[in-house]
């Protein structure tokens, strides 16, 4: 037992930093938001209340929530599927003896690089309805639109999530072009002895062997997907009405209305909407990492 | 070399090694120890000192001198005279100004104060009545410059008791931007009512002109264009008087089912097509220069802008939002900021010193002079209007300056009711939102959002 501790204590104590860091900054808030969720703190009371479970009653009778969780769902869900989609036979292309390859790369993911909130300054200009806005006046050149990709209720939530796309898919690249390198040439060359084509051995090796890449861009995708907030601030505010507000922007704004104990039962109810879906991410990797074993 | 003598060397090699690792474990433990320590140390002594301004920071304020602190969205350019002014005969203190963005200035300030924090000179504009009534603010009814301001200036820093807990910097207030040389050209004079402002617009867009400049993606001229119709043709010049706005603020009446019909009337700009769906694509910032370059021949706007107009060589005027009396016309506006005293300032004595000189003629003829364009609360205190006001100078003159935000304010957090009116306006624009709908949608919130006893 003594020695157990004297191997793990250095690595205990390294860890102390970022235990407090972690618990200064995510554990005490969560807590006290979780507490405060059940409170009437706002700006406009001197005092606080316990009010029990009124502030997620009034979430369930907030309409604007639900359109929240849709938006966010569908942003999540759309942004993690069209990135993938494209990362992954980008990275498998990057892969092979191409001329150039790593400047491919470095074009590819140099827009993860970029503050989203600068992205979003930048396509709000690229995107826009005047006669500045330089897509339009492209697509003019060819005899289309004009096209109001922000200003349009049915095509707001598609320009955020394409202009994330553009952004966020060479990030997931750069992920599975790693695993790529992991994977042992063996087991392609066994394959072509027993005859497998490109596409057989495409989805028989190389998308099992990159379960570990898809997971996390699928989890971590997903997970960033749900807390969307600053494309959507930069680009839209939310609008127009109430057409591209997500779970966030709409905690945000009760936060900025100044009802703390409402804005604390949104994040609440966030954390497990969040906790949930990783949950039933997680498991369905399991099921499928069990069947390739 | 024989075995044991390999194995001696291994073992004595492991023992030099555990040695070694138990010294490394001493000093990582003490590393790690520290490390630790030195953070919680940073962290409760950051948290101690934020925001209480209450000592001298940056080596700014000269050895004796207390700090009185003080944030605001106008720019350091803006206040560095007032501030100047105000140090110059402050004594055994400095005020300190530091500017806050517009867009996060609520967040910012309602943390602090939330916090019981805050600076010690509370600067806030239609969110004054929330700070009043979250008790962020003392009473100064009792001092003397408070009588050097307008009824009408004050309304925002009075209670619903009478008491008084704030004075005004200025008087802001928006108007209608218009083209001078895009007017001449279509023989065109300023109008004077909301017919007239129809039939002008149809001019210009039978000239293939664009009549009217809105960003509706961030900005809220729409909101005001539609305000002001309803400060003209509704509060002052229709049924209703201002009191409507206080019975609705306190939940005794509601906007729908009688606003509706000047709604209505109002929404005749999107029927007709002056204020469309493009315009929901466009940022308020983006429509400044089409204006300047002559592509709009009018836009909703304020004094702010008129810097960046005139240094854009432009010849431009502005007249006022326009109900259906054109000898009863109203600006959309109100006191631009109010300036209070924290509670919980631990420099009461340097904040109250700061806030009377705040409300001397002095400092309130500084404020007014780095706003062009801008009108005082001060009694007695006259503003130059350059020549671009000469429509809406009479106007102002006779203090018909109003807007309904400032009136819901005395019992609700105004900032939100406007948040949802600009979206329910997006949305009428979109086609989404019927009048019906958007005064429904107003009067839901409002019931969300008014403060209770």
């Amino acid at each position: 037992m003594r020695n157990k501790l004297n191997v793990y204590s250095p690595y205990v104590i390294m860890l102390l930093p970022l235990l407090v860091i972690y618990s200064v900054f995510y554990i005490v808030p969560l807590i006290y938001t979780a507490i405060y969720s059940f409170t009437d703190w706002s700006n406009y009371s001197s005092a606080i209340q316990f009010t029990g479970l009124s502030n997620y009653r009034k979430i369930l009778e907030d309409n604007t929530l639900f359109v929240g969780v849709k938006n966010s769902l569908v942003y999540a869900i759309s942004t993690v599927i069209l990135q993938n989609l494209i990362a992954l036979p980008v990275a498998v292309l990057l892969n092979s003896k191409l001329k150039f390859r790593n400047g491919f790369r470095a074009i590819f993911f140099s827009p993860a690089v970029l503050s989203t909130l600068v992205v979003g300054f930048l396509w709000s200009y690229m995107l826009s309805s005047s006669d500045y806005g330089m897509l339009n006046k492209l697509l003019a050149s060819f005899g289309i639109g004009p096209v109001n990709f922000l200003g349009d209720p049915d095509t707001a939530l598609t320009a955020i999530i394409l202009t994330q796309v553009w952004q966020w898919f060479g990030w997931a690249m750069v992920i599975y072009l790693a695993n790529l390198q992991s994977i042992s040439e063996d087991l392609y060359e066994a394959a072509s002895i027993d005859g497998a084509g490109r596409l057989q051995q495409f989805f028989s090796i190389t998308v099992p062997q990159l379960a570990p890449a898809i997971k996390i861009n699928l989890i971590t995708g997903m997970i960033s997907g749900l807390k969307v907030f600053d494309i959507v601030v930069s680009l839209t505010k939310g609008g127009p009405g109430y057409s591209t507000e997500t779970i966030l922007t709409l905690m945000f704004s009760k936060f900025s209305e100044g009802n703390y104990g409402y804005a604390a039962s949104f994040g609440i109810v966030f954390l497990m909407l969040s906790l949930a879906l990783a949950a039933l991410l997680l498991r369905t990797f399991k099921i499928w990492e069990d069947r390739l074993n | 070399m024989p075995l044991s003598i390999i194995n001696v060397s291994l073992l004595a090699r492991a023992d030099f090694l555990s040695g070694v690792l138990v010294e490394m474990n001493k000093k990582i433990i003490l590393l790690g120890a520290l490390i630790t320590a030195f953070m919680i140390g940073g962290c409760s002594s950051g948290s101690g000192n934020a925001g209480t301004g209450n000592e001298s920071s940056g080596g700014q304020a000269s050895k004796g001198t207390k700090t009185i602190s003080m944030i605001g969205w106008y720019e350091e350019g803006i206040m560095n005279d007032a501030i100047t002014k105000i140090n110059e005969s402050l004594d055994g203190y400095k005020l300190e100004y530091t500017f806050v963005n517009l867009k996060q200035y609520n967040n910012v300030l309602s943390t602090q104060l939330a916090a019981g924090e805050g600076p010690d000179i509370v600067m806030d504009g239609a969110s004054f009545p929330a700070r009043i009534k979250a008790g962020n603010l003392i009473d100064i009814s009792n001092e003397a410059y408070v009588a050097d301001f307008n009824e009408a200036g004050l309304a925002l820093s009075t209670s619903a008791n009478g008491k008084v807990y704030g004075i005004p910097a200025y008087g802001w207030y928006s108007g209608v931007w218009y083209n001078k040389e895009i007017f001449a050209k279509y023989n065109l004079t300023p109008p004077q009512t909301f017919d007239e402002l129809l039939a002008v617009s149809q001019t210009l867009t039978d000239n293939g002109v664009q009549p009217l400049g809105f960003g509706l993606s961030d900005s809220d001229t729409a909101w005001h264009s539609l305000i002001g119709y309803l400060e003209n043709a509704y509060y002052n010049g229709g049924k209703a008087t201002t009191a409507f706005d206080t019975q609705f603020a306190k939940g005794e009446t509601t906007l729908s089912g009688h606003l509706n019909s000047y709604v209505d009337e109002w929404a005749q700009l999107i029927d007709k097509g002056f204020i469309n769906e493009k315009m929901l694509g466009i940022s308020g910032e983006q429509v400044i220069p089409e204006f300047i370059s002559g592509e709009i021949a009018m836009f909703n706007g304020g004094p702010w802008q008129y810097t960046q107009l005139k240094e854009s060589g432009m010849e431009f005027g502005m007249f006022s939002h326009v109900g259906n009396d054109k000898d009863n016309r109203w600006l959309v506006g109100g006191p631009a900021a109010n300036f209070g005293i924290n509670k919980n300032s631990e420099n009461m004595e340097g904040a109250k010193a700061a806030l009377k000189l705040f409300g001397s003629k002095e400092v309130q003829q500084s404020i007014l002079k780095s706003n062009p364009g801008g009108f005082s609360y001060f009694k007695g205190l006259d503003s130059e209007l350059p020549e671009e006001y000469s429509a809406i100078k009479e106007i102002l003159e006779a203090g018909r300056v109003g807007v309904s935000w400032d009136r819901w304010g005395t019992n609700m957090p105004a900032q939100s009711l406007i948040d949802e009116g600009l979206k329910q306006l997006q949305g009428m624009v979109a086609g989404m939102t019927t009048t019906e709908q958007f005064l429904k949608a107003m009067d839901d919130k409002a019931n969300l959002i008014r403060y209770k006893d």
